[in-house]
């Protein structure tokens, strides 16, 4: 009896660790991040483009208006040596702005 | 209803069997936990950022356009003003300029910008709380920066940026038109870039041609195409986290399977004394069954704890280095937990039905055996 009565209850413990995880996690997302209207209102006023993630380096900084040049510009051959290039690579080529064969066509 | 007994009876084996060996599996959770709650912390922050990036530049249709040459940036002409003004659905045309400044003292770079805004008198500017965090300044007190010609322009702090603000201006420093002219030696007219906002999204890539073709050199850029860059970048940056823990999942793995695989000497006791007294080869799968279930499940369940702990609480404390590199001013940010449910079941399937074939496979193989052959 007391076996069962211990059984049941690691069961119901188990249910309810189940539930409750996914549940807290259903609930929290529902919390925007604070701010997140001053930072909509700062980057319109100032018509920002970027996150500042990171600010090693120029490209880094505003990485979506960068191209796959800036990151080499020091001298030929020279590599990227930020960490940062690591983990934010240089935007898709394949949008307007970079080569015009790259770019959509248009009649 | 006998399914559901017999059910019962296994897991209540597997659960007795499980704290019979309590220091074994409990080594296979703790590292059951950590895996799953750094890939859902990587999950969870990234999709964070994606958000943020999607709430934040949405709305406006707007196409930045760069004055390019020999792979550099120069700055935009002023006569470029006119002409880019007279492209038929072009509904506002603004010259923003802003540029870089690498402050020795503090050794870090800020974003300086020209704003006509906050009622700035000249030789005034505001601060963004990153750059305030690393020149420890307060409003009132004074900054120097040296200009294109060598002299000092100093500057007296009339605010600083409330920190919630950090994730798009934790490195700008703000002032006047004419103090940033001055500073940078440029001529009136003369901008950085431009943002042109076109109201027809329709139009836009049209628009975007029309630039190129009568301004060589120019570079337009589609607000819509820098926020597909965000979320490339940040898959990216998700996808390359993954990618290294990947060997953290191989290594769990070696770890699931040389726990299971070298079956200890009082586990194939116990199977063959099963089996001797009647335990099909069934049963003794669904009591292993039961025994993995029950381990990865809280494994699962708990590692998801940790990352939202981690990220929710913590701020994602432990994947920020990765992101800032060697930046001297990173922001101060608090994401915002994502449902990434998707991705999140797809972690879980991944901690568990490995690890499940891991440990079934020599159980099984054993289990086909003849008890007394087990036990020699």
């Amino acid at each position: 009896m007391g076996r069962t009565a211990k059984f049941l209850a690691l069961a119901i413990l188990a249910l309810l660790l189940l539930a409750v995880v996914p549940a807290a996690l259903a609930v929290l997302t529902s919390v925007e991040s604070p701010g997140r209207e001053a930072r909509r209102e700062l980057a319109a006023r100032l018509q920002l483009s970027d996150l500042c993630l990171n600010t090693e380096a120029r490209y880094l900084r505003h990485a979506s208006l960068s191209d796959w040049q800036s990151p080499f510009q020091e001298g030929p051959g020279f590599p990227d040596l930020y960490p940062g290039g690591t983990v934010i690579p240089v935007p898709p080529a394949d949008r307007i702005g970079f080569a015009a064969s790259a770019a959509p066509e248009v009649e | 209803m006998r399914w559901w007994r017999r059910q019962y009876y296994f897991l209540g084996y597997a659960l007795s069997s499980l704290w019979r060996r309590r220091g074994q599996a409990l080594t296979v959770l703790v590292v059951h936990v950590l895996l799953v709650g750094i890939l859902a912390s990587v999950v969870l922050f990234t999709r964070a950022l994606k958000r943020e990036s999607d709430l934040l530049f949405e709305g406006e249709n707007s196409c930045y356009v760069q004055h390019m040459q020999g792979g550099r940036q120069l700055y935009v002409p002023a006569q470029w003003l006119q002409e880019v003004s007279s492209i038929r659905g072009v509904s506002a045309l603004e010259g923003r300029l802003w540029g870089y400044y690498f402050d020795p003292l503090t050794q870090a770079n800020y974003t300086l910008m020209a704003t006509d805004g906050d009622d700035l008198r000249a030789g005034e500017v505001v601060l963004g709380a990153g750059v305030q965090r690393v020149a420890l300044l307060r409003p009132g007190d004074s900054i120097s920066f040296r200009a294109y010609n060598g002299m000092d322009h100093v500057f007296e702090v009339r605010r600083v940026l409330e920190p919630e603000v950090d994730l798009v201006a934790a490195d700008m420093v703000l002032m006047r038109e004419d103090s940033l002219r001055a500073l940078y030696g440029l001529p009136p007219g003369v901008y950085s870039d431009l943002v042109v906002t076109i109201p027809n999204p329709a139009e836009s890539v049209t628009i975007a041609r029309k630039i190129q073709e009568r301004l060589p050199g120019a570079r337009p850029m589609l607000q819509e195409d820098l926020q597909r860059s965000y979320r490339a970048m940040l898959d990216w940056r998700g996808g390359l986290s993954l990618f290294i823990l990947s060997a953290a999942v191989l290594s769990f793995l070696i770890l699931a399977w040389d726990r299971a695989g070298t079956v200890h000497l009082k586990e194939r006791q116990e199977i063959a004394t099963l089996k001797s007294l009647g335990w099909s080869v069934d049963d003794l799968m669904r009591w292993k069954q039961w025994e993995c279930f029950v381990l990865a499940g809280l494994a699962y369940v708990l590692g998801l704890a940790l990352a939202i702990i981690h990220i929710g609480w913590f701020d994602g404390s432990l994947l920020r280095p990765v992101l800032r590199g060697w930046s001297v001013i990173y922001p101060a940010y608090q994401p915002a937990l994502v449902p990434a449910w998707p991705e999140l079941l797809l972690i879980g399937a991944l901690a568990v039905i490995p690890y499940l074939l891991a440990s079934l496979v020599p159980i099984w193989r054993l289990a086909l055996l003849d008890p007394g052959e087990t036990l020699r």
